[in-house]
């Protein structure tokens, strides 16, 4: 590594360089099952990270219907969400992501 | 930036700085996954965490099986009376295009799910060197001693089909991991009148450079030896990490 950033644990080890792309929390919103809105996430960019809703489905493991989460949709910096396909909505947490 | 750290990699982008906070792994372990008690004719596991996770830290749970072909799926998450995620339910299914009602199939359980959860750290480690970046709220926002989460690959929306598919295809990576939290989804499935299927969203390892994420059989009633039932769950997304 000729310039840069470089971490090591005590063992010497690499913890971080800056050729690699952690990721970083832009945005956590807990959404309703029933929600359908919007966000704007100043420098969002989707080629370099990603947006979803993690779905809080219940611990009932034999569903008598579709249950899912939201579908995320994103247009620039504006992510937007809407109730999941099925009858089952679920509510959950909508976490925007940077990973370049 | 009038102060602070900010750390970019070669291409530009921010590594590290003092406004957003990153994801680290909080909890890891493996479970079997076989028939599982009380719930039908469910092939699951159920783990249950050592120390719960407030939902305010955006936990996600990942898996994978470390095998080409063998699938993992997020069934259900348990949330406690204070708000925190306190344990998980998963699902796996072997290597076979047979009906999970076969015999040949549920003969090939019990499978390995390995899996970890990632969240927001609740504090620093307890290195006693290297780096760490507060914001100013006071909390970690990187700390050289912490188990970073490292996004390899995000699809956009893929419509989960009935068979697997390839939908995920990136840079080589050996054993990735597969955020389960992202892609969850149940569904129910009836041939006939007393046939009952599960269905599950479900990622598995095609090769070194391709995922996919399916709509897999976890469990069964009437045991008739039905194939594969193709129900639409909607889009969801692959994320797949390092």
């Amino acid at each position: 590594m000729a310039h840069g950033l470089a971490i090591y644990d005590a063992s010497g080890a690499p913890r971080l360089e800056v050729t690699d792309r952690i990721t970083r929390l832009l945005l956590r919103r807990y959404v309703p099952a029933d929600e359908s809105s919007s966000v704007v996430v100043p420098g969002f960019d989707a080629a370099k990270g990603v947006a979803f809703v993690a779905a809080r489905l219940p611990g009932t493991l034999l569903p008598s219907s579709t249950r899912i989460g939201h579908e995320v949709s994103v247009s620039g910096e504006t992510v937007s969400w809407s109730p999941g396909f099925g009858s089952g909505r679920a509510d959950g947490d909508l976490l925007v992501f940077a990973y370049a | 930036m009038s102060h602070g750290l900010r750390v970019t990699n070669a291409s530009g982008d921010v590594v590290i700085d003092e406004t957003y906070r990153n994801h680290v792994v909080v909890a890891g372990g493996s479970v079997s996954v076989g028939a599982y008690p009380g719930w039908g004719d469910a092939y699951a596991a159920s783990v249950t965490l050592a120390a719960p996770i407030p939902m305010a830290r955006g936990p996600l749970v990942w898996g994978r099986t470390g095998t080409d072909r063998v699938s993992c799926g997020l069934l259900g998450v348990v949330i406690d009376g204070s708000g925190a995620l306190s344990g998980f339910h998963v699902t796996g299914r072997p290597d076979s295009d047979l009906p999970i009602a076969n015999p040949a199939v549920q003969a090939m359980y019990p499978i390995t799910v390995q899996w970890r959860v990632t969240a927001l750290p609740s504090g620093p480690s307890a290195e006693s060197w290297g780096l760490r970046v507060f914001d100013a709220a006071g909390d970690v926002a990187f700390d050289s001693g912490l188990d970073y989460l490292r996004i390899h690959h995000a699809t956009a929306g893929v419509s989960v089909p009935g068979t697997p598919a390839v939908n995920a295809t990136y840079a080589a990576l050996a054993d990735p991991w597969f955020c389960l939290s992202a892609c969850a989804a149940l569904s129910t499935g009836t041939l006939s009148g007393d046939d009952t299927l599960w269905l599950a969203a479900m990622a598995r390892r095609e090769s070194s450079t391709q995922a996919a994420l399916w709509l897999g059989e976890y469990g069964y009633q009437a045991g008739d030896t039905f194939y594969a039932y193709g129900n639409s769950v909607g889009m969801r997304r692959l994320v797949v990490a390092r």
